[in-house]
């Protein structure tokens, strides 16, 4: 397998007046295409710094992140935001829709933001993502009129929409029931196998950490263990 | 992108509706006050100008200089040369004059054979008189002058005849000196009392013809000055402007004589005018100000509720300038909701102000400033370039208003944004 992100000794501290935090302690980690990655461990382990690491939402203290062969430190504000646009997808935890958009106009968000496809494409892709994830008929409904998971199906549309190589999820199960939780990750699963989409999620749940193909343990920052299923 | 942005600012704007209204109702409010203000200043513009013109000092005076020297002793002795051959040498040099009359003015008493008043004479020819002046049409009781009538007759501003206890057909004692410095009395017959919005006519006027006149002051009565009336411009300024070119006119044709248009006649005015507007430019400092601290305030709370949707923008690849501009663009419209609001309820009080007009003799009574009367009903202007201005300028300062939180929610951690509960 083709290897898409690598991390050499990423190490992230924050400061809070003279006290130092170390969320990240030198992570080694390199993640392949087409990877259904959970990212496991107790709370304040480092999970969210190492998703938002990778997703260029944060920049580590030490160490280097390589996209594709591409070292992402030295890339300004602008050019992070472009990355993001034409490569990762986020899927957050409180699914995170805009709340006075509809929902087929939420998963048009990612395109429009993009701005490569054309006008009359945007909706047709658009549709098409929200028939993948089972809700062609909600795409006029407003998020507020939609359950937990739905919301989260159409952040995962929303997500997949502009193709992306790597989506990564922030405990994308944890506000959902059992029952709506073990769809997403199905539909998650799905996807991955599908259109070969590179997922690294977050999570506590140990249903989804059953499904996941590599599961990766931090604990106080620090890689505990990193195992490959098959 | 900017349909996008578009979308999503037009709909956050309805979604807080409560808070937009409030706060384009307060910018609303405050233009419309500041367009209201300037009619009722130019409509003030306007209705002193008029006063001056059509009661007491014409668009052109023409007086010897020597007359003009002493002119506030209002003396009988520097009369002009052959005033009916200059009234006709006037209507060929300014033929657009809509009326040109000869008057003397003198100072006198005014008496009921009990008590005495001190009053200002004019003398005035009555036909050419109403042409230049309309005080004919400001009568209240009884008639204008009219040279078919032999008796001695007067007209008397209606505080005069109030303070005397006169009315129309009552007889008073008129006393003054004459060409011959000597004092004469002689009792005039009340035909009209008028009620103009000029206080000095009211309290003080008193007027007669020429024919009376040259009975009583003198058969040499002189004639003082000559009036001439302007056809009306449509704005003051222009008015100002076509009285000081007629006036240069007549004055290289008779340099001997002293010219003085409106613009000159208005001096004070005109000056006070220039701190009129100063005073305009404050009211729309202050209503800006205010207008532009609640649109920072409304976008900042903005900001607060949906911080964790500018996370998601930002994680999505939203660049910093795109979340500026989304904010800007909430600004922008509830600038131009609460512009083009203030502008209708503007429009909405001008009409009434220029329609029905404000009677200010009932709020301040019969008052002047100096030589300015405001007196009468005071009738809103139309300014189409202050609707211009105040959408405009709302709308600018909305913005940059907006701009100020703008850039906070631009400048935001997006990790941070996206941890926000």
């Amino acid at each position: 397998m083709e290897s898409i992100l690598s991390l050499v000794n990423v190490k992230k501290i924050y400061r809070k007046g003279d006290t130092e935090v170390v969320a990240l302690a030198g992570i080694n980690i390199e993640f392949e295409r087409q990877e259904f990655c959970a990212i496991v461990g107790p709370s304040g382990s480092g999970k969210t710094t190492l998703l938002n690491i990778i997703g260029c939402l944060d920049r580590p203290t030490e160490g280097s992140v390589t996209y594709l062969s591409k070292p992402l430190a030295s890339l300004d504000e602008k050019s992070l935001s472009a990355y993001r646009r034409e490569h990762i997808s986020f899927i957050f935890q409180s699914f995170n829709l805009i709340p006075v958009l509809t929902v087929v106009e939420n998963v048009e968000l990612p395109l429009e933001i993009e701005g490569k496809t054309a006008k009359t494409d945007v909706r047709r892709k658009a549709l098409a993502m929200l028939e993948k994830v089972g809700l062609s008929d909600k795409a006029n409904r407003y998020p507020r009129e939609l359950s937990g998971g739905q919301e989260q199906r159409v952040a995962i549309a929303r997500a997949l929409v502009k193709d992306p190589v790597v989506v990564l999820a922030d405990e994308p199960t944890a506000n959902l029931d059992s029952h709506n939780a073990e769809e997403i990750v199905r539909l998650m699963k799905k996807i991955n196998a599908d259109l070969h989409t590179t997922f690294i999620f977050s999570t506590h749940d140990r249903m989804i950490m059953q499904e996941a193909g590599r599961i990766i343990e931090l604990h106080d920052g620090a890689v505990a263990s990193d195992t490959r299923r098959s | 992108m900017n349909r996008t942005l578009l979308s999503i600012a037009a709909r956050n704007v309805v979604r807080y509706g409560k808070r937009t209204v409030i706060t384009a109702i307060v910018l609303m409010f405050g233009l419309a006050c500041f367009i209201f203000f300037d009619a009722l200043l130019a409509g003030m513009d306007r209705m002193t100008i008029d006063a001056m013109t059509d009661y007491t000092a014409s668009s052109i005076i023409i007086r010897t200089v020597e007359y003009q020297k002493n002119h506030r002793g209002l003396p009988l002795d520097y009369g002009i040369d052959a005033p009916e051959k200059l009234i006709e040498d006037l209507q060929q040099t300014v033929p657009e004059a809509s009326g040109i009359a000869p008057r003397t003015s003198f100072t006198g008493n005014a008496s009921n054979r009990i008590e005495s008043i001190p009053i200002l004479g004019t003398v005035v020819d009555p036909i050419r008189d109403a042409s230049v002046f309309r005080i004919r049409t400001a009568v209240k009781k009884g008639s204008w002058l009219s040279p078919d009538i032999k008796e001695k007759t007067a007209v008397l501003g209606i505080t005069v005849a109030q303070d005397l206890g006169l009315s129309v057909g009552d007889y008073f004692l008129l006393s003054a000196r004459t060409t011959d410095e000597a004092t004469n009395a002689d009792e005039f017959k009340i035909i009209g009392i008028v009620d103009v919005p000029a206080p000095e006519i009211n309290q003080g006027g008193v007027f007669i013809s020429f024919d009376n006149a040259r009975d009583f002051l003198g058969s040499n009565l002189p004639v003082t000055e000559i009036d001439m009336a302007l056809p009306r411009q449509p704005s003051i300024d222009a008015g100002m402007k076509k009285a000081g070119e007629a006036a240069r006119k007549i004055a290289q044709r008779h340099q001997d004589l002293a010219i003085i248009s409106i613009a000159d006649t208005a001096k004070d005015y005109m000056a006070m005018r220039a701190m009129k507007s100063k005073f305009s430019s404050i009211i729309i400092v202050v209503v800006l100000l205010i207008a532009g601290v609640g649109i920072v305030n409304t976008i900042l709370m903005s900001i607060y509720s949906r911080i964790k949707e500018i996370g998601v923008l930002r994680a999505y690849g939203m660049e910093a300038r795109h979340i500026r501009w989304l904010f800007s663009l909430e600004g922008i419209m509830i600038g131009t909701v609460g512009s083009l609001g203030g502008a209708l309820l503007g429009a909405v009080l001008v009409w009434w102000a220029s329609t029905s007009g404000i009677p200010l003799d009932m709020f301040l009574g019969k008052i002047s400033i100096g030589s300015i009367p405001l007196a009468g009903t005071l009738y809103g202007e139309w300014h189409i370039g202050t609707f211009i201005f105040s959408i405009a300028f709302g709308i600018l300062a909305s913005w940059f208003s907006a701009r100020i939180p703008a850039k906070k929610a631009a400048s935001l951690e997006v990790t941070e944004a996206l941890r926000f509960i």
